[in-house]
């Protein structure tokens, strides 16, 4: 992703590729093993209640990743735009920019959670009352999009801060070269800056990426049935409070255990095609 | 660059298809948005096998939407949001062992009650000098501590009280001959009795006048009518009597 074509590297580059592999066993992979293997034995050789537990709280799971990767994607978007508006030299977007990132980093995601579910809704409806618009006094919230909403726009701001540390990281010659060349600021930005930027951002947004997949338990608090939901749930009718939280304990540890392999293996890939 | 732009213009579009999927279709049987807290067996639940709700309450609610004529929509969320939602108007109407209390009025309307969930006196099985309240003068009264049922059971003269963390303890303590009586509130009585159906018997009648009722959104009143004939009929025609026996035990 760091050059438009494979011909415009320098073939006379020393080059590593094929050297070594992408994928290396380490302790990274060998704890997501160990996790795995734990999370297997728990069910299929300890069986009950674990292998109850399992089934019961599967389809949770689904939405955790679910939520999760829709939000992730979303959050990409916002945050090279929030990026851009924090650079940019005309002073209104760069102040809402920054108005963006200040506010919504200084409030807890639950409360923003909360806001999104039921206070907006309810300032909706007051519009519509006063405009007389009939679908605006109606309006309901769907859980599962005000809970991406409201992941989103949080995650955006942190993002915004990740993309404009990595673009500020690429010297100013850079851009001005590019500019000088005859290049608009939106191609420079495209061309030359952001494959530059996207190396140093990798391993924070790996970062982003598995406190988002944490964090996205908090949407439970606005009935969305997420794997916490769904552990709360199985807990109102067999109170087991030590199984329960160690199953979904150890199925978000697996995720997150993974997400920063995969995430190591990008940044593996990226940096052999320097 | 190029994959990576055609990766955002899907993630924008993306972002335009959540955005514009908001719901509110009108079908031919109205449906009503009924908000419920599933962590609170046996009134509300979710069953281990199926995943749908299940549970007392569930079931009375599913009664009342088929003889009132609508469609119920349940969701699924906590106990505090869930009175939240009701104040908002997010949901229509909410049942999840919902005390009728006059600060609650305020942000909600109620309808009538469908269970009473009062204060009982519970004994041992071969207890037959105790036949309701009027008889705990002087005898040892176990109670959760903070309750209605404590605040009661101070109330009677000579009786001596024990609190407890919570009703199980008292009720061990009662099976265990600690002490003579408990009180708490009828449907916890009622639910401990199914599990523990060996040793102990209510006795007397409900004594306090505490209700659960049926919370609706102030803007969805005209639903009130039709709930509450609903629950009339299903009190008359022992619908509720049976959904009582079925997941609360009988005495």
């Amino acid at each position: 992703m760091s050059t438009s074509t494979p011909a415009e590297v320098d073939p006379h580059l020393p080059t590593i590729r094929g050297n070594e592999n992408v994928f290396r066993w380490d302790a990274g992979w060998l704890l997501v093993l160990a996790a795995s293997a734990l999370l297997a034995i728990l069910v299929l050789v300890v069986g009950n209640p674990f292998d109850r537990i399992f089934r019961f709280v599967l389809d949770g799971l689904r939405v955790t990743v679910m939520v999760t990767l829709v939000t992730f994607g979303l959050v990409l978007v916002v945050g090279i735009i929030g990026a851009l508006g924090r650079l940019t030299h005309i002073a209104p977007l760069r102040g809402l920019a920054t108005l963006y990132v200040e506010v919504v980093r200084g409030i807890p995601l639950l409360v923003q959670l909360y806001f999104w579910y039921y206070a907006f809704p309810s300032i909706v409806r007051d519009l519509g009352t006063q405009w007389n618009v009939e679908s605006m006094k109606n309006f309901v919230a769907n859980p599962y999009v005000m809970a991406i909403a409201g992941l989103t726009l949080c995650y955006g701001a942190y993002m915004t801060e990740v993309y404009r540390a990595g673009i500020q990281s690429i010297p100013k010659g850079q851009m001005e070269a590019a500019r000088s060349l005859g290049m608009t600021y939106f191609q420079a930005m495209r061309y030359i800056i952001l494959p530059q930027a996207i190396r140093v951002i990798l391993p924070p947004v790996g970062n982003e990426f598995i406190t988002l997949l944490k964090d996205s338990s908090l949407v439970s608090a606005v009935a969305v049935a997420d794997l916490t939901r769904r552990g709360r749930e199985f807990q109102a009718i067999t109170p087991l409070p030590l199984h329960i939280y160690l199953m979904i304990g150890l199925m978000y540890l697996i995720m997150t255990l993974l997400s920063a392999r995969v995430v190591a293996m990008i940044e593996a890939r990226m940096s052999k095609e320097r | 660059m190029k994959r990576f732009s055609v990766i955002l213009w899907a993630m924008l579009i993306m972002a335009l298809v959540f955005s514009a999927c908001t719901p509110a279709q009108p079908s031919e049987k109205t449906k009503v948005r009924v908000a419920t807290d599933a962590t609170f067996p046996p009134f509300e639940m979710v069953d281990e096998n199926t995943k749908q709700l299940t549970g007392f309450d569930v079931e009375l609610m599913n009664a009342i939407a088929q003889k009132a004529g609508f469609e119920v929509e349940w969701i699924n969320v906590g106990f505090d949001p869930m009175l939240a939602g009701i104040a908002e108007c997010q949901y229509d109407m909410a049942i999840a062992a919902i005390t009728i209390t006059e600060e609650r009025k305020a942000s909600m309307d109620f309808s009538d009650p469908y269970i009473n969930a009062g204060q009982i006196v519970t004994v041992r099985k071969e207890t037959t000098d105790i036949s309701g309240k009027n008889d705990l003068k002087g005898k040892k009264i176990g109670a959760q501590l903070g309750t209605t049922g404590a605040i009661e059971a101070e109330k009677i003269e000579g009786a001596e009280v024990k609190t407890y963390d919570s009703y199980d303890q008292a009720f061990l303590d009662l099976a265990n001959g600690q002490i003579d009586a408990v009180i708490a509130d009828y449907p916890t009585t009622l639910a401990f009795l199914a599990t523990n159906p060996d040793k102990l018997k209510t006795v007397g009648e409900v004594f306090t006048d505490e209700n659960y009722g049926v919370a609706f959104c102030k803007k969805k009143a005209d639903l009130i009518p039709q709930v509450n004939a609903a629950i009339k009929a299903l009190k008359e025609d022992g619908t509720i009597k049976k959904l009582e026996e079925k997941w609360l035990a009988g005495k």
